[in-house]
């Protein structure tokens, strides 16, 4: 009996295990930065189908977005090239802020609807910012009310985001998400109401693409240097709100004579598109996910010329 | 039991915690695209008349070497916004980025006492708002055309990453006349074809010249005294020297990287064998000993390897061998024959001349093997010679002549080892057999 129940704990537990890396996606371990090969991006995309729909309550957003603050001590190492850099930050603000001063709209609107409770923001109190802004006070109250319906709400909602665990498992529902169509605008029925979005993929594969693309078109290298064909660039870009770049930051270095300059041609890539005003890539993320501003003030770009071929 | 249930605490725990660290925005850009770099230069401001006049003189010189490297494209001063007022003016990056500088280079030229030209220029990256380079260079007025390239090679070196090519010369054979009867000099000049001079006069026959790494000799084969032999002749005094006491022909010459040596053919009753010369203390050295052709030898930058064409296969094909001779290795392998190996002084290939179908191609392969690949074809395209950044090969492109020897024509050469940017350079007469000289300063 005694090893039976041995048994059954240890298969049980095991279970447990499966199940809970199941929810996690098998995402175990966090995916290098140098090495993510682009075949794992279709993973991501099934996280995007998750994460819209399965929507976590705030209390535990926040302390996810606790550990995000740990990813730039993880690159802290990797340390500029030049020390040059150093300087374009401290007059850049004074060429990008007048043009800061007219997506400023986007931004009011985010922050109208975190004012009321933070923890309690209904989709209803989104889908009507105006009557939001006009009297703050009430949509605390409705959210007061809603609150006493929350247990067999939460069961349902617990329920069905369940089966959205399971259904993307299968191939059908996968559908990428296109830029037209963004997702901060698709009405989800979340647990406490949530905000929509996702916690883990901001962007789908489409915009992530988009800006890949244009980022491409921006990136000028010469295509006979020197071991040009060996060389990955990783650059960190910081975002501000309305989605231009405040600075972009080279992150790995190389001992090879061109990688300087390959390294400055791709930061000089993310100013240019970063300069192309309305087309800009960054712009996309002020437009289509003002909400998620903490996620993408820091992007990870990740430079290859050999793989798509300098064209 | 609690062990591994701790141990599984400890898994889910590990997961929570880096699962949301992958959720940083992550974008992969694979591929770019490889046009030349806009940028713009004011021309060099003066303090005086001579100095602006020279600086103008100089600017169009840079422009005209960043340009040729078919890696830059020039901004012409009417597109520009903002007129820069000195050297030491912070630039309106706005200005520039509305034109579409990626590179601005903003110089000086001034008059020194001592009867000097002094220039300080710098070289902003526009979009990123930060100087790239930023110096001070002084000469005679006499040599602004050298300074005017040094700009440029430290402008190039900046932005490419890779050491420049401009302040280099380029020694080659002059050639006029009907066919029939061609004349050809052994003629110098700077890269861009400026100050040519010639060094030898068409009495005598010269081919195949080629620079010493000091750039004080050059090694060349003619026919002087009706028989055909390799010289080295010293550029300074310009007095020249018969090579070595050998019994039959020598010709295809090179210097060794460190200078002190020669590798050559040598051909003795019909048989060609590879070998050195050592100049200090005159002795010579066979390297390959076989009874087909062995030519045209040319050492890796490292002088470990040699690389040659050999027959020994049963058509022309190329071959490398450790310096002393051993471990002879066949690389080439396509049809056709391949005649005329350089390896580049970056390492990273051998350039050669291939014939096929009638045609002759200028072509590179890896030193393993691999990578073979034309870049330059014609009736008749022959001996590459590399810059000393190993980027851009030179060579010679000679047009179909009549029966009577009229037509004809040659001239000199370059191309981008992409394959791009041809370009033609310009000389007094017709032009063969360049070489191309080490970095001068």
């Amino acid at each position: 009996m005694n090893t039976r129940s041995y048994s059954f704990l240890l298969s049980l537990l095991l279970h447990g295990l499966i199940i809970s890396l199941m929810v996690m996606e098998f995402s175990w371990g966090r995916e290098d930065f140098q090495k993510t090969p682009p075949a794992l991006l279709m993973i991501d995309l099934t996280k995007v189908q998750i994460e819209d729909k399965t929507n976590l309550p705030p209390q535990i957003k926040k302390k996810a977005e606790q550990p995000k603050k740990t990813v730039p001590s993880v690159s802290k190492p990797k340390q500029d090239l030049t020390p040059k850099v150093s300087k374009a930050p401290a007059q850049k603000p004074t060429t990008v802020k007048p043009k800061e001063t007219p997506p400023q709209k986007n931004a009011v609107q985010v922050k109208e609807p975190k004012k009321p409770s933070p923890k309690k923001t209904t989709q209803k109190a989104k889908e009507t910012p105006k009557k939001t802004t006009a009297s703050p006070k009430k949509p605390v109250k409705s959210s007061q009310k809603t609150a006493s319906s929350q247990p067999t709400n939460n069961l349902k909602s617990l329920l069905a985001s369940v089966d959205k665990v399971r259904k993307p498992i299968t191939p059908s529902p996968i559908q990428t998400q296109s830029v037209e169509e963004p997702v901060d605008q698709q009405v989800t029925e979340g647990i406490q109401g949530g905000t929509g979005g996702s916690l883990t993929q901001i962007l789908s594969i489409s915009e992530q693409d988009l800006i890949a693309n244009k980022l491409r078109g921006c990136w000028n290298v010469d295509a006979g240097a020197a071991g040009v064909d060996e060389m990955i660039i990783e650059i960190r870009a910081d975002i501000t709100r309305d989605g231009r770049v405040k600075l972009a930051k080279i992150l790995n270095n190389n001992n090879h004579p061109s990688f300087r300059s390959v390294a400055e041609s791709a930061r000089r890539a993310v100013y240019i598109c970063d300069n192309l005003g309305e087309e800009s890539p960054f712009k996309i993320l002020a437009e289509k996910r003002p909400e998620n501003y903490n996620d993408w003030k820091e992007i990870y770009i990740r430079f290859d010329p050999a793989t798509g071929g300098v064209f | 039991m609690n062990q591994i249930l701790k141990k599984c605490l400890c898994f889910l725990i590990c997961i929570l915690w880096v699962y949301p660290a992958c959720s940083a925005i992550r974008i992969d850009v694979t591929g770019a695209k490889s046009d030349p770099l806009p940028f713009a230069m004011p021309p060099l401001t003066g303090d005086n008349y001579t100095t602006r006049s020279l600086g103008e003189q100089m600017t169009e010189v840079v422009v005209a070497d960043l340009e040729r490297s078919g890696l830059f494209r020039y901004i012409q001063p009417e597109a520009y916004i903002q007129n820069l007022p000195s050297v030491d003016h912070r630039p309106n990056f706005n200005d520039w980025q509305a034109i579409n500088a990626q590179a601005l280079i903003h110089g000086d030229l001034k008059s020194t006492p001592d009867g000097k030209i002094k220039v300080s220029f710098r070289v902003w990256d526009v979009f990123a708002q930060s100087q790239m380079e930023a110096k001070v260079l002084t000469t005679d007025e006499g040599s602004w055309r050298k300074l005017a390239h040094i700009i440029a090679d430290t402008i190039y070196q900046r932005i490419t990453g890779e050491t420049g090519y401009f302040d280099t010369r380029i020694v080659f054979i002059s050639e006029y006349g009907n066919q029939r009867n061609r004349k050809k000099r052994l003629t110098i000049m700077d890269q861009d074809g400026a100050n040519v001079r010639y060094l030898t006069d068409s009495r005598e026959m010269v081919l195949t010249p080629r620079f010493s790494p000091n750039m004080k000799e050059v090694t060349y084969f003619s026919y002087k005294d009706g028989k055909p032999k390799v010289y080295i002749m010293n550029l300074e005094t310009g007095a020249s020297e018969l090579v070595g006491d050998f019994p039959g022909m020598t010709f295809a010459p090179r210097f060794s990287p460190d200078g002190k040596k020669l590798i050559m053919s040598l051909s003795v009753r019909g048989n060609t064998d590879i070998y050195t010369y050592d100049l200090e203390t005159k002795q010579k050295k066979r390297i390959t000993n076989h009874p087909s052709i062995n030519t045209s030898p040319g050492y890796s930058p490292d002088g470990k390897k040699i690389v040659f064409n050999s027959d020994r296969s049963g058509n022309q094909q190329l071959y490398i061998m450790d310096a002393d001779g051993s471990n002879v290795q066949r690389i080439s392998f396509g049809e056709g024959s391949y005649a005329t190996p350089v390896w580049s002084p970056r390492g990273d290939y051998i350039a050669f001349t291939k014939i096929k179908n009638g045609q002759f191609h200028i072509g590179l392969i890896r030193p393993d093997g691999s990578g073979e690949r034309l870049i330059a074809n014609g009736f008749l395209v022959e001996a590459p010679t590399w810059a000393p950044n190993g980027r851009v090969l030179m060579f010679f492109r000679q047009e179909r002549s009549t029966g009577w020897g009229d037509g004809g024509t040659a001239k000199l050469y370059t191309i981008d080892i992409t394959g791009y940017n041809e370009r033609l350079i310009q000389t007094p007469e017709d032009a063969s057999d360049p070489a191309w000289s080490p970095l001068l300063h």
